[in-house]
């Protein structure tokens, strides 16, 4: 017996479950960097923020009684997000609150997951920078302090932290390409985040169109800035510091938070890297990706109301005949 | 979820963690190499200056770092064998002026100060030759002249005993020992103060005096120690440099601790001593008739232990105006160790149970630099004359440096 099911009836490989294993598996190089530079600190902070996150939607969830209250993996890749862009001086009741913010405010309110405005880790960061700003800006001294978990309870301490912001400055290219330089916890190592950016394309799941115009519009903007002094060394000094390079590749591929056509996404990319530049020469240059791209993502829904993705291959014809399609949609509507 | 897809996910994440440790750790190690490379380049530029060198090694400091708080760093130097040629220690230090650090590096054993500079705005001063080339080469620990007692204060340190009139007095006993052997003591009074004292015995029967005959071995002591002439001859030093008998305590056995070697009976030698002393306050000279006793051709110098004593021991008259140091560095010069002792003595036998008896007014010896007592300091440097309390400041960085490698020398012996 023949049974009728509601589109789509071609399904990819790729599901809400397999997606984020993928991105876990693409933020392995970061993870294990900043393991390699920060020891059992790192070891930590990754373990607690990925669980904690994962338990905090799913309690959520099973209190509201909303019906896909099941183990989401993408909670994981949220949880592991938020640890690697705070810094490895971050104390576990910093940590535990952020989390708080990004699974419960940011994304369980919003509806859960896939219907979060914002960019759950980049939002729950954006609340620590704001709430906390001395406690999540200082920044230890890589490979020096692994195998010591001090100050993971109450923060930093004297003994670990150098104050340094990520922007690695002096640092030559070399140490920028290996993360060997103070700043979060899996954003400085350059190599790791193109590792994981060349899995997420070679698995489908990343799209380049946002992470394409971000990086664009930085290099511009960088060469309009440095002038005559601008080069190749310069750019990519640009491109990889500050968690450009990060912000690119992990967050610029969500797909809740991005708009869902090529051109929005093209002009999300564009509009965060020019935010970006903004608020890095005018406003607080250590966070200034993060807040670029929040800023972007609540203007997504803005981008997806105006700029739809193509029905049926027919776009010209849907276009030009819009008011006539809808006219007879009425006048059949009414008949019935 | 499939078996299948978990095994393929399993793979890819094995295979992306593998292939990211690798990489990191050639990164790394391409890293470590040139960080070193930088770090040395760096130490060669700054550290140069007072110790050229191929390699530095750090020290770490955080053991010493309460003991010695103004050591900012210290560094082993390497030559291109890898050989170790020195250390080089930075002490930073805060004055009125600001602040500086002053760079010094030592020879291997850490006992030779090199060369030291004095680098930052506030050591301007300090900076001028005729300071810090007093430095160089120098034995250490050192000291500014103007922090060691003046020589001239002798006096006052040790006090001669009021009352004493200058000449020769002598004392003997009346009776012998059991081996035949009468103790006398003789002692010339010079300038108010004991400058010579003689201690011996004459055999009853005509022999060879006690000194000569512990020499030749006819007379040992029953310890079997120190022969006795070396005893004697310790404790007429000692009778010299402290000035006054009743400071030499003795046990109730006639022994004392306060000179080293010492172990035999020395009542004898006291209560002599202490015969002559009122013998010079009452002007009783001493008509030397013992045809045993041999004047002292070198009554102004420090007489000096040789294997056959001459039985006799004096000390350098002080003079009345302070040595003049004609310049400041002085590698090899000693400096007797001036230990504080009371200033009035009433010429009665007292004493406790071992050791120079202190005065109550002044018993705690002030008799250390920067921790390290003036027997020890090697070197006398000059200090600025306008600025003696940064001159002070650098002298006790070299102490401090000296002190801080000594320790770590001994501790790595170990």
């Amino acid at each position: 017996m023949m049974k009728k099911y509601p589109a789509p009836h071609i399904r990819g490989k790729m599901n809400g479950t397999l997606i984020p294993l993928y991105s876990l598996i693409a933020l392995l190089p970061c993870e294990i960097a900043a393991v390699y530079y920060y020891g059992v600190r790192a070891i930590i902070i990754l373990l607690l923020s990925m669980t904690m996150f994962a338990l905090s939607d799913y309690l959520y969830a099973r209190y509201i009684r909303r019906d896909e209250a099941d183990w989401d993996t993408s909670s994981l890749v949220n949880g592991a997000i938020l640890a690697l862009i705070l810094p490895p001086t971050v104390s576990i009741w910093i940590l535990l609150a952020g989390v708080l913010f990004g699974s419960v405010i940011v994304r369980q309110w919003f509806g859960g997951l896939g219907c979060s405005l914002f960019h759950p880790a980049l939002a729950a960061r954006a609340f620590l920078s704001i709430a906390f700003p001395a406690l999540v800006s200082t920044y230890a001294e890589p490979i020096t302090s692994r195998w010591t978990a001090i100050s993971l309870w109450n923060g930093p301490v004297d003994t670990i932290s150098s104050a340094t912001p990520s922007s690695g400055s002096g640092t030559a290219l070399f140490e920028l390409f290996s993360g060997r330089y103070s700043g979060a916890l899996g954003e400085t190592c350059a190599i790791a985040i193109v590792m994981g950016g060349v899995f997420l394309i070679t698995s489908g799941i990343l799209r380049l169109h946002a992470p394409t115009a971000y990086l664009l519009v930085i290099t511009i903007g960088y060469i309009l800035s440095a002038g005559s002094g601008s080069s190749v060394q310069g750019g990519l000094k640009a491109l990889i510091t500050g968690g450009v390079l990060f912000g690119a590749v992990f967050v610029m591929g969500d797909t809740a938070t991005t708009p869902t056509s090529q051109t929005g996404r093209v002009i999300f990319g564009a509009g965060a890297g020019c935010l970006t530049l903004l608020i890095q020469h005018f406003g607080n240059e250590a966070y200034a990706v993060g807040f670029a791209i929040l800023a972007m993502n609540a203007v997504t829904p803005i981008l997806d109301l105006y700029i739809r993705p193509r029905v049926f291959s027919k776009p010209d014809w849907y276009a030009r005949n819009v008011k006539k399609v809808t006219a007879l949609r009425e006048k059949k509507e009414r008949r019935v | 979820m499939t078996r299948a897809l978990l095994r393929f996910l399993l793979t890819r994440a094995i295979g992306i963690a593998g292939v990211t440790l690798v990489v990191l750790l050639v990164m790394n190690f391409v890293t470590n190499q040139r960080l070193e490379e930088q770090k040395q380049d760096s130490l060669r530029s700054t550290l140069g200056m007072v110790m050229s060198a191929d390699r530095y090694g750090k020290i770490g400091l955080s053991s010493s770092r309460e003991s010695y708080p103004d050591i900012q760093d210290a560094y082993a130097a390497y030559d291109k064998h890898n050989v170790l040629i020195g250390y080089v220690i930075d002490v930073k230090q805060i004055s009125a002026q600001g602040e500086w650090i002053t760079r010094m590096s030592f020879s291997q054993d850490g006992k030779t100060l090199n060369i030291l500079k004095i680098i930052g705005s506030g050591g301007t001063d300090l900076q001028s030759i005729d300071f810090s080339s007093q430095f160089s080469g120098i034995a250490v620990p050192a000291a500014l002249l103007s922090d060691l007692p003046d020589e001239t204060a002798v006096n006052d340190i040790y006090p001669p005993i009021a009352g004493l009139q200058d000449g020769t007095y002598m004392e003997k006993l009346s009776n012998a020992d059991s081996s035949g052997y009468k103790d006398f003591v003789q002692m010339v009074i010079s300038g108010g103060r004991i400058v010579q004292v003689t201690w011996d015995a004459i055999q009853n029967d005509g022999g060879s005096n006690r000194a000569k005959a512990s020499v030749n071995g006819e007379y040992v002591l029953p310890d079997n120690t120190v022969i006795w002439a070396a005893q004697a001859y310790a404790m007429q030093n000692k009778l010299i440099e402290v000035q006054d008998p009743t400071q030499i305590a003795i046990k109730a056995d006639g022994t004392t601790e306060v000179v080293p070697d010492v172990t035999m009976n020395v009542n004898a030698f006291l209560r002599l001593s202490n015969k002559c002393i009122e013998d010079s306050k009452n002007g009783r000279t001493a008509s030397i008739e013992s045809p045993t006793l041999t004047p002292t051709p070198n009554a102004n110098t420090h007489a000096t232990p040789t294997a056959v004593p001459s039985d006799t021991a004096s000390i350098s008259q002080p003079s009345p105006t302070a040595s003049p140091v004609t310049s400041g560095v002085r590698p090899d010069d000693s400096i007797t160790p001036v230990p504080t002792l009371p200033t009035e003595t009433n010429g009665d036998s007292h004493g406790s149970e071992d050791g120079i008896v202190l005065d109550d007014k002044s018993n705690t010896p002030a008799d250390s630099i920067d921790g390290l007592p003036f027997s020890e300091i090697k070197t006398k440097v000059i200090g600025m004359p306008d600025n003696q309390p940064s001159s002070r400041l650098v002298v006790s960085a070299v102490n401090q440096a000296y002190q801080f490698l000594k320790n770590y020398l001994e501790g790595r012996a170990e």
